[in-house]
């Protein structure tokens, strides 16, 4: 309920204020270890945890940043992760547009059977699924290939079913004045539904966004090989190599945190919408 | 390694009697459920506390609530890296405070038997908490503020309030995050993973931790898959219970 700004009493005011310093106390909490990281991360090894916190470092150096790109593979581990996050991106979009519309307007026989097998799996979680899911890559000759990071995520029920109920509440009579007027289904899936999804499609982009990039379990059980590996199975090397160097892990962390933070930070409102967006409803 | 059915025997239940004499699986369904009954209620209650302050009169609340959230989109095993340095027990930033708030003495977090269980439980709760308060967060917003405007036509506090409307009726929220919530306590993996391995000893090992173990680095695959559907239906036994209580305390409004 939106009220006049004048309309403040000062009691009002002393408490507006007051809850936003003790939420601002917690804020600074959650972002404080993503700030030392930060921090840390320019710094030499000798000032780390020196108290109190030079948040800005006296003398900075790129020398962590040096050494975490000569000492490990890091570039193969970015362009890995960036290669998996764009296919995961791709067929999340694709398959669960597809798949949500077919279940949501298409009539076919078992619909409803092979749409519950499906959002079963959702109660199954992937670490049930790791044993037979790697005997079966080991038969398809994936393991140590990228494919198999990325290829699970195109069977995701959680987008389908996000997808299939946004579909669900187009009105059928909108596809069925696209069919009338002559136009094929997938003229009328292009061309009248999706235009529609356009936000629905933006939230499930940057949702398939962060599960790409961080995905870990996958690739820690599917890839042996280092130079295949991405960056959140790489990294975790850092503290096996470098364990008490933490100003070179830190510099690691950083490295691997910096894009998935600044589109965060870009996409802030879509991102949290999008969330809010998959709780509704369960 | 992996001999497929052609070289398998097959043992009857013997994997699953195993389990249950494993030391390890003893205590990493004891932590599983540590972690179920300390860790889920302490995120679920800060969540619905910070989401009921984020939901009042406040300043930028858009960046206040981006800030909660943060946490929750970052990559798991760089932010276990910052917090094992953070951990770090003889200069660490976090037992340094301790220090100065004049705590002599400062627990051992991921090196120290006893305390390496609650420092994956907090590093849990920081990077699930922004989840919850925007879920909360959305849950809150579908009540209607006729409610409140009644209230306190009829005097009740803030706290009553809090107490008599809000918590209700946000009690499918609550249930979708419990269960939610629960099932991802007993996924945590890459926590225990990078923070001690399981360690000192097995003093922080979790059910999925000892089945990767067993499965990818010992290669007892038939042992690992036993322990993954003991895994499952502990999950879903959970889910069920809950289904079945939230009769009780759920109110569909």
């Amino acid at each position: 309920m939106k009220k006049n700004k004048i309309s403040y009493t000062k009691k009002e005011l002393f408490w507006k204020i007051l809850l936003t310093a003790a939420l601002l106390l917690i804020a600074i909490m959650m972002v404080f270890p993503i700030a030392w990281m930060l921090s840390a991360s320019f710094k030499h090894e000798n000032v780390v945890f020196n108290i109190p916190i030079e948040w800005i470092p006296k003398q900075p150096t790129l020398s962590n940043f040096i050494t975490a790109f000569t000492d490990f593979p890091y570039i193969h581990w970015y362009m890995n992760t960036i290669m998996v996050t764009i296919m995961v991106v791709i067929l999340v979009l694709t398959v669960s547009s597809l798949a949500g519309y077919a279940f949501a307007k298409l009539e076919f026989s078992g619909k409803n059977i092979i749409f519950m097998l499906f959002i079963s799996t959702m109660m199954i979680p992937v670490q049930v699924r790791i044993i037979p899911q790697f005997v079966i890559f080991k038969h398809l000759h994936l393991i140590n290939t990228l494919a198999s990071v990325y290829m699970p995520w195109m069977f995701n029920a959680f987008s389908i079913f996000m997808m299939r109920q946004f579909f669900m509440s187009i009105p059928n009579e909108l596809i069925e004045a696209a069919r009338i007027d002559g136009s094929g289904e997938f003229k009328t899936f292009f061309k009248v539904v999706i235009p529609l999804a356009k936000s629905q499609l933006s939230a499930l982009l940057i949702l398939a966004f962060t599960w790409g990039w961080n995905d870990y379990f996958g690739p820690l059980v599917y890839i042996s090989d280092i130079n295949k590996q991405v960056l959140s199975v790489g990294i975790a090397s850092f503290k096996g190599q470098y364990s008490s160097n933490f100003a070179v892990q830190m510099a690691g962390a950083t490295l691997a945190l910096i894009p998935i933070v600044i589109v965060y930070l870009c996409a802030q409102k879509n991102f949290i919408e999008g969330i809010a967006l998959s709780g509704v409803k369960g | 390694m992996f001999k497929g059915f052609s070289g398998s025997t097959f043992c009857g239940l013997q994997n699953y009697i195993d389990a249950f004499h494993n030391e390890y699986f003893q205590v990493g369904l004891k932590n599983n459920i540590l972690l179920m009954l300390v860790a889920v209620p302490i995120l679920l209650i800060l969540s619905i506390i910070i989401a009921t302050l984020l939901n009042q009169k406040i300043f930028a609340r858009g960046a206040l609530r981006a800030a909660f959230f943060m946490p929750y989109v970052t990559t798991i095993t760089a932010a276990a890296l910052v917090f094992s340095a953070l951990f770090q027990p003889s200069f660490g930033p976090i037992n340094e405070l301790l220090r100065t708030l004049g705590i002599q003495n400062v627990p051992g977090w991921t090196g120290d038997i006893k305390w390496a269980l609650p420092s994956i439980g907090i590093f849990w709760i920081w990077k699930n908490i922004g989840y919850c308060v925007v879920i909360y967060l959305a849950g809150l917003q579908g009540i209607s503020p006729s409610y409140y405007e009644a209230a306190s036509v009829d005097g009740a506090t803030k706290l009553k309030q809090f107490f008599y409307i809000t918590l209700p009726l946000v009690s499918p929220t609550t249930f979708f995050l419990l269960i939610t919530s629960i099932i991802q306590s007993f996924q945590i993996f890459a926590e225990v993973q990078v923070l001690t391995e399981g360690g000192p000893g097995n003093a922080s090992t979790t059910i999925v931790y000892h089945m990767y173990d067993q499965a990818f680095k010992q290669f007892h695959m038939g042992y690992a898959s036993a322990v993954s559907w003991i895994f499952f239906l502990l999950i879903l036994i959970v889910t069920i219970i809950q289904w079945v209580v939230q009769k009780n305390w759920v109110e569909y409004v």
